[in-house]
């Protein structure tokens, strides 16, 4: 297997993910072709447009997946098992004690009808050996840790009576009060405002550094990312097109999306007259381009670009999904693709972060 | 290439569904039936009003021939006392039910949409009358105020000039029916209005200056024919078995005309000796509400929204 | 009401009292808002009956804008931005206060408090001269286009209210609308379930152009929009404006949207406006402790610049209970820095010129400096409580 000799220093490794959905309409292959590395303690950001299959990719790492949507293949290991032949009796002891999710609108992942301070302790008790008043105190030990003022009263409210920024900390209080090692964050500051957010991700940043755990952080803001993250993935229309660390990733893209989604961003204090665009829009998941999924947007494309690029190694610990050569020139002709090349590609990743 | 509106998307969906399709096909067959009915039973050369004495027994009136008095000239029996051809009751019959139950829900779902619309596009005072005006009618017991009433209320539309009999018992059915149905589909509108008014291209419309009345009817209406549409083909169904459970309690439709509701009446007498007379029509009845009801599902998942993309 | 100012001082001659008006009434002012007040009752007890309440949507704004200018306005969820945008169109009744777009006052309602006069409002005709020539691009690209009608139809629905009724005249405008806009033009027949995100933000736009106005107010026009699609849709109204000397009034909460777009910018906090400057001076040099934050909260898309940002303590008030005195005192930085002076929980600060043109509602604007910053970043310690 390809993920054992990433399992040492990885602490989930997605290996070329697939997950498509059977609708009236046609098969939307939502995930296709996700891998992922998420190490210990480290914040991975992954980033990308709307639909582009984030929130589907972390539901089926939490196997989260309903009917008409199905895992169609590849690998999740995390921390030594593979989650997608556990049991699901295992699963769902991994699933809230280990690996804890959450949403980006607080409001439906919340019961309405519970207080907040009972849906903690509901979290707590379940994987742990603690009293009823063992529990509800923890609750409120848990809301005072994501600086909720006035704990004790706030335990006793229904979600409703909080602000959004309020309901996200009780998100995260019930997220983190079983001390997860992966924490996977969907959009956890989208519906939130600037200074909610920098209270949120402030939040996140202590409570990481505290308990070390690791971050699988979902947003499609790049500032967000950068401000975040460790390692960084792109995803575009189901597939991860580019990973490396932070820094390489802004400074150095290699993907042509990538290098256009950064240009095209407006940035304070660098007024230009005029941003930089891509053209065209991002490509219907029922009626996908063959060959590389940007072609019809990409400045770059040339001809072997109907071949479906592999993610592949650019630099040491840097992939990217395009044919474009590792110092982003134009491939040299007879460098066309192998098939062992293709097929190598779902190795590389295990090798690429340092 | 030609856009596809709304319509001709949810169409094509609808033709895609097979169920629906065969629903719709049987609908069809059934109204053609209520309209030719006649042409047909002159074919058959027989009328739910022409006793066959000769074919039933003397004594207490049982059919002779077997199951019903099954034979060529009668493939669905006749009737237990009189003899009568139940293949021409039921043509006839059908196109009573029909009759009442389309005209009541045409009256329902106008009734239902102008009110609706009204209440949901004024708020204020009117809509608060309007709402407990509904509340007050959904809250009467409807049967009991049908049947207690009936005497009564025909009587009085003979005075204005139907033709007594049966003309002004089905009236009489299609009013109470409509009076007592519209709230329902008054208050889906009004919801639907109030949520549409606040939408923001009906404020973009207000902002490009367009009047009241262009609001309501290009910009409100049109939106709102999917529920209606709904709620119709629910509501019709309903209505048949309305009618046929209101003449079943003798309130409907009188001898010897028939509809489905006295023929069933008739035939529980006999259910025991002959239980194709019961059968029959129920069967009949029973395909009729059903491909209503099914149609109906179908046009509400063809109008799903969150399906058109 | 603490706003003391009475309706008659709208006199060219008192900038003083006419707050976020600078040069106020010059001959290139397009619209000019004043003292805009709008309260949504609370309504309660007994079947609604009775009020008990009421949300300060917009509570006293003022301020102009001039012809070929666009004006950002900024400010976070809840804090009036829509409200302010829908009462200047009168999309939504006013409380009180004053609009006067192009020489035609719109409304004119005096506030509780005031002398009592008659309110003004302009008449049906008027109004309807008016919304030529004021139009609106809303947030939600899907909400804003009526799912039935094409998109000739949507386009073309402006000019033939307003009297085109020549169909193939009308036809010509809405082809010529939709090639201004990037779109093209066969898809005049389609509806707005074919089109991405971006493409009908496009249409709302040219629907918005086809009445040929001078001024647009943009409520968050690509807040709703994939981040690869904004830039083509910013560019697009930029280039609208150059071509067509637009003016707009541009609502967003997106700062870096703001201040690519804007030339002046106007910063919003629980129905008031708390800032007001141009652009570049804003972003250098902001002039309230709420913009300082609001600015400092920004993550930025470079991993290099992570910075340590003030971070505000507790939520935004409830605009139906604001906080007495300044609003912002329940979350100012700068008033804990002085020591929590007493001014700003009883007195409320108006906005006033700070020079160059700058205009700030703080009592203390003045002991904003990079020093007071920096400290105050320095004391924005986690939101955390260490593990026991
Ligand atoms: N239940 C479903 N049935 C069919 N398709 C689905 C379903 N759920 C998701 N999809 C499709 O899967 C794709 C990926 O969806 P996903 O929710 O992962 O996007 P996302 O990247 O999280 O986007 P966003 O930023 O909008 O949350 C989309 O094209 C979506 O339409
Ligand atoms: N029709 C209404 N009835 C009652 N309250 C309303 C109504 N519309 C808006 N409000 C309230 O007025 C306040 C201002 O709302 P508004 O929509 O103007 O904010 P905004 O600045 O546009 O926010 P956002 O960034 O979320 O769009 C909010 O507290 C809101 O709840
Ligand atoms: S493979 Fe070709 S089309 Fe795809 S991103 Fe690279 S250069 Fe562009
Ligand atoms: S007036 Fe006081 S509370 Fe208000 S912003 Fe200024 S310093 Fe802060
Ligand atoms: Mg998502
Ligand atoms: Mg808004």
């Amino acid at each position: 297997m390809a993920t054992t000799r990433g399992a040492q220093e990885a602490l989930l490794e997605v290996v070329d993910l697939r997950t498509h959905f059977a609708t009236a309409d046609g098969l939307v292959r939502a995930v296709d072709g996700v891998s992922l590395r998420i190490r210990p303690g480290k914040t991975l950001g992954v980033v990308g447009e709307s639909g582009c299959g984030k929130s589907i990719t972390a539901l089926s790492i939490m196997r989260l997946i309903e009917r008409p949507g199905r895992i169609v293949s590849g690998s999740i290991t995390f921390d030594g098992q593979d989650l997608l032949r556990l049991p699901e009796d295992e699963m769902r002891n991994i699933r809230g004690n280990e690996i804890s999710m959450i949403f980006q609108e607080p409001m439906t992942s919340l019961n309405p009808v519970y207080t907040c301070g009972d849906q903690i302790a509901e979290a707590v008790s379940r994987h742990g050996s603690l009293t009823q008043r063992e529990a509800a105190a923890r609750a409120v030990e848990m809301l005072e840790q994501v600086g909720i003022p006035d704990a004790k009263r706030r335990a006793g409210e229904h979600p409703h009576q909080l602000s959004g920024g309020m309901r996200q900390r009780v998100m995260i209080a019930m997220a983190l009060s079983t001390n997860p090692q992966l924490l996977i964050a969907d959009e956890p500051t989208t519906a939130l405002d600037v200074t909610i957010q920098a209270q949120i991700l402030e939040l996140m940043k202590a409570l990481r550094e505290r308990n070390g755990m690791a971050i699988m952080l979902i947003t499609h803001d790049l500032g967000v990312v950068a401000e975040m993250s460790d390692d960084v993935s792109v995803m575009y229309a189901g597939k991860v097109v580019e990973s490396s660390d932070a820094i390489t990733v802004y400074d150095r893209p290699h993907h042509p999306y990538t290098k256009g989604l950064l240009a095209s961003i407006p940035r304070m204090g660098a007024r230009r007259e005029r941003l930089d665009v891509i053209k065209g829009v991002v490509p219907n998941p029922l009626n996908l381009p063959s060959g590389c999924l940007f072609k019809r947007r990409c400045p770059y494309a040339m001809p072997i670009c109907d071949n479906a690029p592999p993610l592949r190694l650019v630099a040491e610990g840097h992939v990217s999904r395009c044919w474009l050569a590792p110092d982003g020139g134009r491939p040299e002709l007879g460098e066309a693709p192998s098939a062992a090349e293709a097929e190598a590609a779902a190795l590389t990743l295990t090798v690429a972060n340092p | 290439m030609v856009g596809r509106s709304l319509r001709e998307i949810i169409w094509a969906r609808l033709r895609r569904d097979r169920v629906a399709m065969i629903c719709l096909v049987i609908l069809v067959v059934y109204y053609l039936i209520g309209i030719l009915g006649p042409v047909v039973a002159g074919i058959l050369n027989d009328s739910p009003y022409t006793l066959h004495p000769d074919l039933i027994s003397e004594m207490g009136g049982k059919p002779i021939a077997a199951y019903g008095g099954i034979s060529a000239a009668h493939p669905l029996g006749v009737e237990w006392g009189t003899g009568r051809d139940i293949l021409a009751q039921l043509l006839f019959g059908l196109r009573i039910s029909l009759v009442i139950s389309t005209v009541a829900t045409l009256m329902t779902v106008v009734l239902g949409v102008v009110i609706g619309i009204v209440a949901g596009y004024s708020r204020g005072v009117t809509d608060n009358f309007l709402g407990r005006l509904m509340d007050l009618i959904l809250a009467f017991p409807f049967l009991l105020i049908v049947m207690s009433l009936s005497g009564v209320l025909t009587q009085r539309l003979t005075q204005l000039g139907v033709p007594e009999g049966n003309a002004s018992r089905i009236l009489y059915l299609i009013l109470v029916m409509s009076f007592f149905g519209w709230p329902y589909l008054a208050r889906i509108v009004r919801g639907q209005v109030l949520s549409l008014r606040e939408r923001e291209f009906v404020e973009a419309s207000v902002a490009m200056g367009a009047g009241r009345r262009r609001i309501l009817f290009s910009e409100i209406l049109p939106n709102l024919w999917a529920p209606i549409l709904v709620y119709a083909t629910l509501t019709l169904p309903n209505y048949i078995g309305l009618e046929a459970a209101l003449s079943f309690l003798g309130v409907g439709v009188l001898p010897p005309d028939v509809t489905f509701g006295s023929m069933l009446a008739n035939s529980v007498t006999y259910v025991n000796v002959v239980p194709t007379y019961l059968f029959i029509p129920g069967t009949a009845l029973v395909i009729l509400v059903v491909s209503f009801n099914l149609l109906g599902d179908s046009l509400r998942d063809a109008l799903d929204p969150k399906g058109v993309h | 009401m603490t706003e003391t100012r009475a309706p008659n001082t709208l006199t060219p001659s008192s900038p003083a009292v006419a707050p976020g008006v600078a040069g106020a009434v010059a001959p290139d002012t397009l619209l000019r808002v004043d003292n805009l007040v709008k309260h949504f009752e609370i309504r309660g007890g007994l079947l609604g009956m009775s009020r008990v309440g009421a949300v300060k949507a917009v509570d006293g704004v003022s301020f102009s804008v001039r012809r070929g200018e666009a004006l950002g306005l900024v400010g976070e969820s809840g804090c009036g931005k829509t409200t302010l945008g829908k009462v200047i169109l009168r999309l939504l009744p006013a409380t009180s206060g004053r609009v006067e777009m192009d020489g035609q006052v719109l409304f004119d309602i005096p506030a509780r408090g005031e002398p009592r006069r008659r309110p003004v409002y302009a008449s049906n005709e008027a109004m309807k001269k008016v919304r030529q020539n004021m139009q609106v691009v809303f947030q939600d690209p899907y909400a804003s286009l009526n799912p039935r009608m094409s998109v000739g139809e949507l386009v073309g629905e402006g000019p033939l209210v307003h009297g085109m009724t020549d169909k193939k005249e009308r036809e010509a405008l809405v082809r010529d609308m939709l090639g201004r806009v990037g779109l093209n033009q066969s898809h005049i027949h389609r509806y707005p379930h074919e089109f991405s995100g971006g493409q009908r933000q496009r249409i709302g736009i040219a629907r918005a152009l086809a009445l040929h106005p001078a001024f647009i107010v943009c409520d968050e026009p690509v807040s709703a929009l994939d981040v690869s699609i904004q830039s083509q849709v910013l560019n697009l109204l930029n280039d609208l404006q150059a071509e067509l000397g637009l003016t707009y009034l541009f609502i967003a909460h997106n700062l870096a949207v703001v201040e690519h777009i804007s030339d002046r910018v106007g910063v919003m906090y629980l129905g008031k406006l708390v800032e007001m400057a141009n652009v570049d001076d804003i972003y250098a040099n902001p002039r309230h402790p709420y913009t300082v934050a609001l600015l400092s909260a920004v993550p930025e898309p470079d991993p290099h610049r992570r910075k340590k940002r003030i971070i505000l303590k507790g939520d935004i008030p409830s605009p139906a209970n604001p906080p007495s005195g300044c609003r912002f005192h329940t979350r100012c930085w700068l008033r804990e820095q002085l020591g929590r002076p007493e001014r700003c929980t009883t007195e409320e600060p108006v906005l006033r010129a700070l020079g160059s043109g700058q205009e700030s509602a703080c009592h203390f604007a003045e002991e904003i400096s990079p020093e007071a910053v920096a400290s105050a970043v320095a004391s924005s310690g986690p939101t955390v409580t260490a593990e026991p």
